[in-house]
């Protein structure tokens, strides 16, 4: 090839051969550029999650499940988008689509029913109540501190808008705006996550 | 009652999954085999995917890699033309032809490290997309492939430094059904051997 190059250009030229894994990309930008190193952080980030999803959708084949998603994030990778929801929403939806498959695949029940199945139940959750569930806690966790707070004294709590006004300090329009705000994220998770 | 959910209508689903409360679904720390579990999968599959995808396919990933591109472009310029020249690829040509019951034509210019390529005649038939591939064909026997992208309308592809054109000589575009599946689908539509 060309001679060793002076640090300058050996720098230049590093970054340009590498482009997806340098210039701080964010892991969303590098996954959609195809470097293999967005996989692992994808993994060390959100596998927790997936796993601990997935053990309570498919008990005991949590880890095969957890593997498949991983696997199917990395070949579809092109299709997340961004500006639809954020990569955990995207991956809880691939996990509920990989559970509805495996419990298709091997039936509702188990065929002899046990009371020795161990910790985990091999019978079939209901896997899109378990997720949304899942997104949208997970969706709340990332809003502003007081939006979220808004939406949680509102559902969880079940107080009126005047009460969550009055427990906050805050005016009622901006408890209005708050909680038609935290919904709106709170939906656009809720569909990214629904997307097949 | 607090009535919320009444006011928003439209997050009927979001409303109605909040009043379920907060998911009690617990992270899980992922055993060191299940990442290995990954690693050999994708180093088992296809010998495409750590190439396939430099390019953007499609979305917000476009505007992206230009602007990392262009950020490159930056700093590159000065060093560019002994980078260039240092390289020393012969600007080669191909003429591509339609395989088997396939119809269409084309041709493809090497420029550097730069491919542009121009087809007439392709079809675009919903749910799949046209791939553009470099072969490395050893007496008509596949010895190893690399993805340059989805065909697109700028029609220029750029080839990565470490693939060796000497051997990667044969240019192949295929039809790729969209299903997230990087590797080749076996159907091959043009197709033709870069000459000097």
């Amino acid at each position: 090839m060309h001679e060793r190059p002076q640090p300058l250009i050996a720098a230049a030229l590093t970054v340009f051969e590498g482009y997806p894994r340098t210039v701080g990309a964010t892991l969303e930008d590098r996954l959609l550029a195809g470097d293999d190193t967005a996989l692992r952080e994808l993994f060390n980030e959100f596998s927790p999650m997936v796993l601990g999803l997935a053990r309570r959708l498919v008990g005991a084949e949590a880890e095969d499940l957890a593997q498949q998603v991983f696997l199917d994030a990395w070949r579809s990778r092109h299709r997340f988008d961004p500006g639809r929801g954020s990569l955990g929403a995207w991956l809880t939806g691939i996990t509920r689509f990989k559970a509805i498959d495996h419990w298709r695949a091997t039936g509702r029940r188990p065929s002899i029913p046990s009371a020795e199945a161990g910790v985990y139940e091999a019978t079939e959750p209901d896997v899109d109540q378990v997720v949304d569930q899942l997104v949208l806690t997970r969706a709340l966790e990332q809003l502003p501190p007081v939006r979220r707070e808004v939406v949680e004294l509102g559902f969880y709590h079940d107080l009126t808008h005047p009460e969550i006004a009055e427990k906050l300090r805050i005016p009622l329009g901006t408890v209005k705006s708050h909680m038609r705000r935290g919904l709106e994220s709170l939906n656009r998770e809720l569909g990214a996550s629904r997307e097949r | 009652m607090s009535g919320n959910g009444d006011e928003f209508p439209e997050f009927g689903d979001v409303t109605s999954i909040l009043r379920n409360g907060p998911s009690d679904v617990t992270d899980e720390t992922p055993p060191p085999a299940l990442w290995e579990r990954i690693e050999a999968e994708l180093a088992s599959g296809s010998p495409v995917t750590t190439l396939a995808d430099r390019r953007a396919r499609r979305g917000i990933a476009g505007p992206i890699v230009v602007g990392i591109a262009a950020a490159l472009l930056l700093v590159a310029l000065p060093l560019g033309l002994a980078w260039r020249s240092s390289t020393g690829e012969p600007d080669r040509t191909v003429e591509l032809a339609a395989l088997d019951a396939f119809v269409g034509a084309g041709s493809a210019e090497l420029d550097g490290r730069e491919l542009r390529v121009e087809t007439t005649g392709l079809v675009q038939e919903e749910g799949s997309s046209y791939e553009l591939w470099l072969l490395d064909l050893d007496n008509g026997e596949l010895s190893g492939l690399v993805s340059l992208g989805f065909i697109e309308a700028d029609g220029t592809y750029v080839i990565d430094d470490d693939v060796d054109l000497d051997e990667f000589s044969v240019v192949d575009i295929s039809v790729e059904p969209n299903d997230g599946n990087p590797e080749h689908s076996g159907n091959s539509v043009l197709r033709g051997e870069l000459v000097a």
